[in-house]
């Protein structure tokens, strides 16, 4: 039943295998990056935000803020806009889903690490 | 020679303690074994050093946000409470969700499953130290890893449910690659069922080892592949079946994995084979998918109820016991994990056995200690174990930063 | 003058023990050796290995070895202090004088043969004392740490000496008795000039040695001294920074050990082209090869791809296998290894005195 070297010819036989490791850091090549990520949290539409706040609202982890609108920015209805403070963000894309106009989206990008927490308060 | 005084030597006895850090353990929890030699003699789990009060946090959060906390429970089977939370939450409601749902739902759970026992897989051939399966074992759960992401959007928090259906839908192309990527994995899986465990120094390793005889499985009340493997027929899926198990049940085509072996090694089998099953579920899922919509609306305020949704978790039955109260957040939510139900036979499996097969013991019923933690139990009358109100803490606190000059 | 010759004499002598076939290549040949062993075991087990540092992580072992040097290094409160640092000191001390052993390039011109840096008649015995040493220390090494993991792992490295060292002793025997010397150089020579069925005889005993070399390595199946998910590391678990890295340089430098044993004493040892029966290669090739400096060489290289070879058999068993329980060890080295390498003994004997005279072979 159970005999001694039972994976031998299996070993022999992945020598001349591609190798299964990924050399991500310096290629991408083999990641098999999916088309629905979700990845970095981002404005799909900023101009179509209304300013209603149910992204803060359904927020799971507090990640959304709604700052008001300075003079530079987009001018919403209610004179707010959402910000995501991405170190609390936990990637679960209910904002995205319970946005009724679409504005917000989590984009392809998956290399998300930073070196400070100001830098990862997206405006 | 006189044989009246013979003396019998017993070697002393020594307490070792395993943990709370040790390299056979992925996460802290302790084990004090008691060991004549090499054999253990007398073994005591402690376990709570995960505590993270999640379901008093829940009681602060909508039924929405909960959803993706229950998710946060174990990294492994995140779907397993994502989905049985869902699930808890649809029963307090009373709504039916749509047929396209369950199936997608079902089909993410037995994906999980999958990933979970290959994953098993490889952490015990590690814990024996065959590193070499162990690396292919974790090249193959890939696949898995890939179609979940695929299917989900991402590789470990896969978020599929929400409450009153899944979030996203399964496309045609999807569909077909899926079934050509389950094909695949089936084929190493009836590799690693009939020539990876069968290698002789592995099986040297599992084969007789931490026995749990049926009797004492179902006194402690065992559950999962730990209780298949010792031949007692609990699986949530077949016994109470809910979602789309229903239609698996009733299709005839699958059959609950038993083992009489009782040891680790039929525990292992149990869960090979059991993966090879969950392939053919997954296959029949998808290739049986309804049409229709993926959601239904819930309102956010569940009437006032009470519910038990039940589930087979990679490990074992996971029981979500939620009461609502009218309003969108849960009045109390409890989760008894599988884990939970297993540690109980810990110390009768460990008892008789070579201290250097305790890891692999300890390993073979899946442990996962974060999932298992809702609650630390503290002695009271133990004289080493002292019990302080908060606000003696706070003044304590406070005393020490006056003296140690802290900033605060 | 006659005191200026001395000098040199001793300069020379001093360069060879110190770079060409002593230290400086013993160790070179310690770290090539274990990024082969890593590299096949990746490449078995369908990864890469290292990689980055030099051409295909040639240099990994190296940086390794450095990176180890510079860390912190602590030496455990209860523990034994002098005798704890002297472990790792005397462990490669002892290792490279087993190394100095080998017969890699010709040392005694006066001599027939190839002789290595230290070579006297009946220098196997002490070879085998040496390596029984070793063993000794490692267990010293555990009991010094006054830590229960490492006294676990050297009580378990004892008794896997206990079970392996019969059979090692009996299987390095054979091609002693084969030649009649005890001298490795001799043994050596003598390999070359024997007849075809008496070298069959040495498959046997080199199957049994190189499973014993393995236990002797203390490596999968045989690494329960070791055992990670068990015992931490075993006897290994209180050393740090330039403790253990002179511990991994001397097991490092072990299997070189072994590696070049198996060539010297089952593989014929550098000679490959010799053993092809044509005047061209057994007289002319081997005497120019024996008179000048292009023999160095060539004995080196292969020295080389013989202990290559062995290294790849060494890794291989290496991956094949799970690590299996002290007692199943012990079992199956009594049970199993130990009569398997008397009967061999037994058949060596039989095949000499009774069975080749009738047939007609002689040596």
């Amino acid at each position: 039943m159970s005999r001694l070297g039972a994976m031998e010819k299996e070993l022999l036989k992945s020598i001349k295998k591609k190798p299964a490791t990924v050399i991500y850091p310096f290629t991408k090549e083999g990641l098999n990056i999916p088309v629905g990520l979700r990845g970095r949290w981002t404005y799909k539409n900023p101009d179509r935000c209304t300013g209603c706040k149910i992204c803060e609202r359904v927020c799971p982890s507090s990640a959304i803020e709604m700052v008001e609108c300075g003079p530079d920015d987009i001018q919403t209805k209610t004179g707010w806009r959402p910000i995501c403070h991405f170190d609390r963000c936990i990637l679960c894309a209910q904002c995205v889903e319970s946005c009724p106009r679409s504005v917000l989206e989590l984009s392809a990008e998956f290399e998300m690490a930073f070196l400070s927490r100001d830098d990862m308060i997206i405006r | 020679m006189s044989t009246g005084n013979r003396k019998t030597v017993t070697p002393p006895r020594v307490t070792i303690p395993i943990g709370p850090q040790h390299p056979a353990l992925k996460e802290p929890g302790m084990f004090k074994l008691t060991i004549e030699g090499e054999r253990i003699v007398d073994a005591e789990v402690n376990i709570g050093y995960n505590h993270r009060g999640i379901e008093k946090l829940a009681e602060s959060k909508t039924h929405l946000q909960v959803l993706y906390l229950a998710e946060r429970i174990c990294g492994i089977c995140s779907a397993t409470h994502n989905g049985n939370y869902a699930q808890a939450v649809e029963m307090a409601a009373e709504v039916e969700i749509p047929e396209r749902a369950k199936f997608i739902r079902t089909l993410t759970w037995e994906l999980e499953r999958i990933h979970s026992h290959i994953l098993w897989l490889g952490v015990a051939f590690h814990e024996v130290g065959f590193d070499t399966a162990f690396m292919y074992s974790w090249r193959d759960r890939e696949i898995v890893m890939d179609m979940l992401e695929d299917l989900s959007g991402n590789r470990v928090n896969y978020s599929m449910n929400t409450i009153g259906g899944v979030r996203r839908n399964v496309s045609e192309e999807l569909r077909s690659s899926l079934l050509t990527r389950l094909d695949k994995l089936e084929e190493r899986m009836i590799y690693y069922r009939d020539v990876a465990i069968q290698e002789k120094t592995f099986w040297n390793r599992v084969d007789g080892v931490g026995v749990l005889e049926t009797s004492v499985a179902r006194a402690t009340g065992a559950v999962g592949p730990t209780a298949r493997g010792s031949n007692v027929p609990v699986d949530v899926r077949f016994n109470d079946p809910t979602q789309a198990y229903v239609h698996l049940r009733d299709s005839g085509e699958f059959e609950m994995i038993l083992s009489e072996r009782c040891d680790v090694a039929g525990r292992a089998i149990v869960r090979v084979v059991e993966t090879i099953e969950s392939i053919k579920m997954c296959r029949w899922l998808l290739q049986n998918l309804p049409d229709g919509p993926i959601r239904e609306r819930v309102r956010p305020r569940v009437q006032p109820n009470e519910v038990l949704a039940r589930y087979e978790a990679p490990r074992g039955e996971v029981v979500h016991y939620l009461v609502t109260n009218g309003t969108d957040k849960p009045e109390r939510w409890k989760v008894r994990a599988p884990t939970h139900a297993n540690w109980v036979s810990m110390r009768h499996t460990l008892i008789g056995n070579y201290l250097a097969d305790a890891p692999i013991i300890l390993a073979a019923i899946d442990p996962c200690f974060s999932c298992t933690d809702r609650v630390t139990i503290v002695d009271t009358d133990d004289n080493l174990i002292e019990s302080v109100p908060l606000d003696i803490m706070r003044v304590r606190a406070n005393k020490w930063y006056r003296q140690n000059g802290g900033k605060f | 003058m006659m005191q200026t010759l001395q000098f040199l004499d001793i300069l020379i002598w001093g360069l060879w023990v110190l770079l060409f076939p002593g230290i400086f290549f013993i160790t070179f040949l310690a770290l090539l050796w274990e990024w082969i062993d890593r590299k096949v075991y990746a490449r078995l087990q369908n990864r890469i290995g290292p990689l980055h540092t030099g051409w295909q992580g040639i240099l990994q072992p190296l940086m390794d070895f450095l990176k180890l040097l510079g860390k912190e290094d602590l030496t455990p409160k209860r523990a034994d202090k002098r005798s704890f640092s002297a472990v790792p000191v005397i462990m490669l001390v002892l290792s490279i004088t087993l190394c100095m052993f080998i017969p890699i390039v010709d040392m005694d011109p006066s001599l027939p043969g190839i002789q290595g840096i230290l070579s006297f008649e009946g220098d196997l015995i002490l070879l085998l004392f040496l390596s029984s040493m070793l063993v000794a220390v490692i267990m010293l090494a555990g009991y010094f740490s006054s830590n229960p993991f490492g006294q676990v792992g050297s009580a378990r490295t004892g008794m896997l000496l206990i079970s392996f060292e019969i059979p090692l002793i009996a299987a390095i025997v054979t091609p002693a008795i084969l030649t009649g010397s005890l001298r490795i150089s001799t043994i050596m020579e003598g390999l070359k000039t024997l007849n075809i069925p008496y070298a069959l005889l040495l498959i046997l005993p080199l199957v049994i040695f190189l499973i014993s070399i393995q236990a002797e390595l203390e490596r999968i199946p045989f690494d329960v001294s070791h055992a990670e998910t068990e015992i931490v590391h075993g006897w290994q678990v209180e050393f740090s920074g330039k403790k253990l890295a002179l511990i991994h340089m001397a097991e490092d430098i072990m299997l070189v050990f072994a590696a070049g044993i198996t060539t010297s004493l089952f593989l014929g040892g550098p000679y490959l082209l010799e053993f092809i029966p044509l005047d061209v290669f057994s007289v002319t090739f081997a005497t120019l090869m024996q008179t000048s400096w292009i023999g160095w060489v060539y004995y080196t290289l292969v020295f080389m791809f013989k202990s290559i070879i062995v290294v790849m058999i060494l890794s291989n068993m290496r991956t094949a296998f799970a690590r299996w329980r002290i007692d199943q060890i012990v079992h199956y080295g009594w049970k199993f290894m130990v009569p398997l390498a008397l009967v061999n003994l037994l058949l060596v004997q039989l095949a000499i005195v009774y069975i080749f005279p009738i047939l007609g072979v002689i040596v």
